[in-house]
């Protein structure tokens, strides 16, 4: 998995960056997990703001917006420098990110609507603050080609000019691994959505089931069917008594022995 | 006399059905296959009316003549229609409500294809489209679409687009070769401002032409052609 590499290249880069403090590559540097704040995670973010505390943009960044967050996705190990991705699955598996493509996976499968898990799905913020961790680094990235250019101090320059590819390829890798999740966030409430709107009478026993605004969303999109087939079909039946849509067998269930 | 002269009950419903099994999509919207089906209810509404009537008036001479009604053999021993008629009753009744589950599947499958549309082209009705759907199904479109809309809206996943990212994300860039010409500029993140000239291709972010992608505006390559 590539998201072990990114541990490494964060390392590097933030270490070009603070030329002359070299001796951080095996610091442990955590923030808390961009899921689940009160989640037994990875908690130990006073690591993260120590290196802010060494005074230079890199740090704050880190500490503020969460490099931390990156890594804490991608593993809650770190003891992965440089070894084969395939072997070491396990030891790579971020158990927030499982447990949302779990849910989105059973809520795919499922026929009817499953109960809805608030813990699990990631709050907005988070996805916006890892957007900025991609920006970041991009902006870093250009940042150190022009350093290049400007011919400072030769160190910086050479590990400049490495750092500044390596930027952006971390660059890519987050702004993947968030495409990813916000993914499956989004087609989780699509899917959700789907399903609310197929067995509209059907899930009207089942609004315990849903979020308030899936609740809300039910009661509307009923009045808009009904609305539809009153105009079309129910208003030009000749008895009131037949213009009902929720006879019993009338109502479409899902086929809930479908495998 | 009756209304209805030939047995063929159910017919104009199955037709309206067979209509929807033969078009790609949807075909015109049958006002007259419509109208037609609810024109058999009418009927046989009025047949039923009929024929409840006339029951009932055996009923009651039954009654006036001393008797019960007639071969009465139901275990509340009361009323209901005279038996000779059920038959015809239970056969008009069956068959509106076939006419009416006809009619509500014929309109249900068609709000269905358009509810689906709606998320492939992000709200934005296409003129063929228009031109197959009735008037009260253009307005369904809009304001599912409204409807839709301010429900991505609510709640916590307010900040994302619903309508990106419908396939889950493969590369980061995709190669695409530009179909429809006077789309202008695009902005992209990451390269700049792009001029997308009809035959022209590019490798951009995916995340910046996906919804051009989706409306047939460009056409994404699989990388294996050659120049």
């Amino acid at each position: 998995r590539t998201m072990a590499d990114l541990d490494n290249l964060l390392d590097e880069i933030n270490n070009d960056d603070d030329v002359g403090i070299n001796d951080n590559v095996g610091q442990q540097r955590r923030s808390p997990s961009p899921y689940a704040g009160d989640n037994d995670g990875d908690e130990n973010d006073a690591d993260g703001s120590e290196r802010g505390g060494a005074g230079d943009e890199e740090g704050d960044y880190r500490a503020g917006t969460g490099a931390g967050d990156d890594r804490d996705d991608i593993g809650g190990d770190r003891d992965d420098i440089g070894d084969d991705d395939d072997d070491d699955d396990d030891r790579n598996v971020n158990p927030e990110y499982e447990q949302l493509r779990g849910l989105w996976t059973s809520e795919l499968a499922c026929p009817e609507l499953l109960p809805h898990d608030a813990t699990t799905v990631p709050d907005a913020e988070e996805l916006a603050r890892q957007e900025d961790v991609v920006d970041d680094l991009l902006r870093r990235s250009k940042r150190r080609d022009q350093q290049r250019g400007a011919g400072r101090a030769s160190s910086a320059r050479e590990g400049g000019a490495l750092s500044g590819e390596l930027a952006s390829l971390a660059a890519q890798i987050t702004r993947m691994d968030l495409d990813r999740t916000r993914f499956m966030m989004v087609d989780l409430a699509r899917t959700r959505m789907a399903k609310i709107e197929n067995h509209a009478l059907h899930n009207r026993t089942l609004v315990d089931r849903m979020t308030e605004e899936e609740a809300a969303y039910l009661r509307q999109y009923g009045e808009l069917l009904e609305k539809h087939y009153r105009r079309t079909v129910l208003d030009h039946l000749p008895k009131k008594a037949w213009r009902r849509l929720d006879e019993p067998e009338m109502i479409d269930s899902p086929d809930l022995e479908q495998f | 006399i009756y209304p209805i002269i030939l047995m063929n009950y159910g017919q104009r419903g199955r037709e309206l059905l067979l209509d929807l099994k033969r078009s790609d999509w949807l075909p015109t919207y049958n006002e007259d296959g419509v109208r037609a089906t609810l024109q058999e209810i009418s009927s046989h509404t009025e047949e039923l009316t009929v024929q409840v009537r006339a029951a009932n008036r055996v009923n009651d001479d039954a009654a006036r003549q001393g008797q019960g009604p007639t071969s009465n053999t139901n275990n509340s021993g009361g009323t209901g229609p005279a038996m000779s008629y059920r038959p015809s009753l239970i056969l008009h009744d069956a068959s509106i409500r076939r006419n009416k589950r006809c009619l509500l599947a014929y309109h249900a499958h068609r709000i269905d294809k358009l509810r689906a549309l709606r998320w492939e082209t992000s709200g934005t009705l296409p003129p063929s489209a228009r031109f197959v759907l009735s008037e009260a199904e253009v307005d369904f479109f809009n304001e599912y679409d409204r409807l839709a809309s301010r429900h991505a809206l609510g709640g916590p996943l307010a900040g994302l687009d619903w309508n990106a990212d419908q396939d889950p994300p493969g590369e980061n860039f995709v190669q695409v070769r530009v179909v429809r010409g006077g789309l202008g500029r695009i902005e992209t993140e990451m390269c700049g401002t792009v001029e997308l000239e009809a035959g022209s291709m590019h490798y951009l972010p995916r995340g910046d032409v996906e919804h051009l992608i989706r409306s047939g505006a460009l056409v994404q390559l699989s990388g294996e052609e050659s120049f």
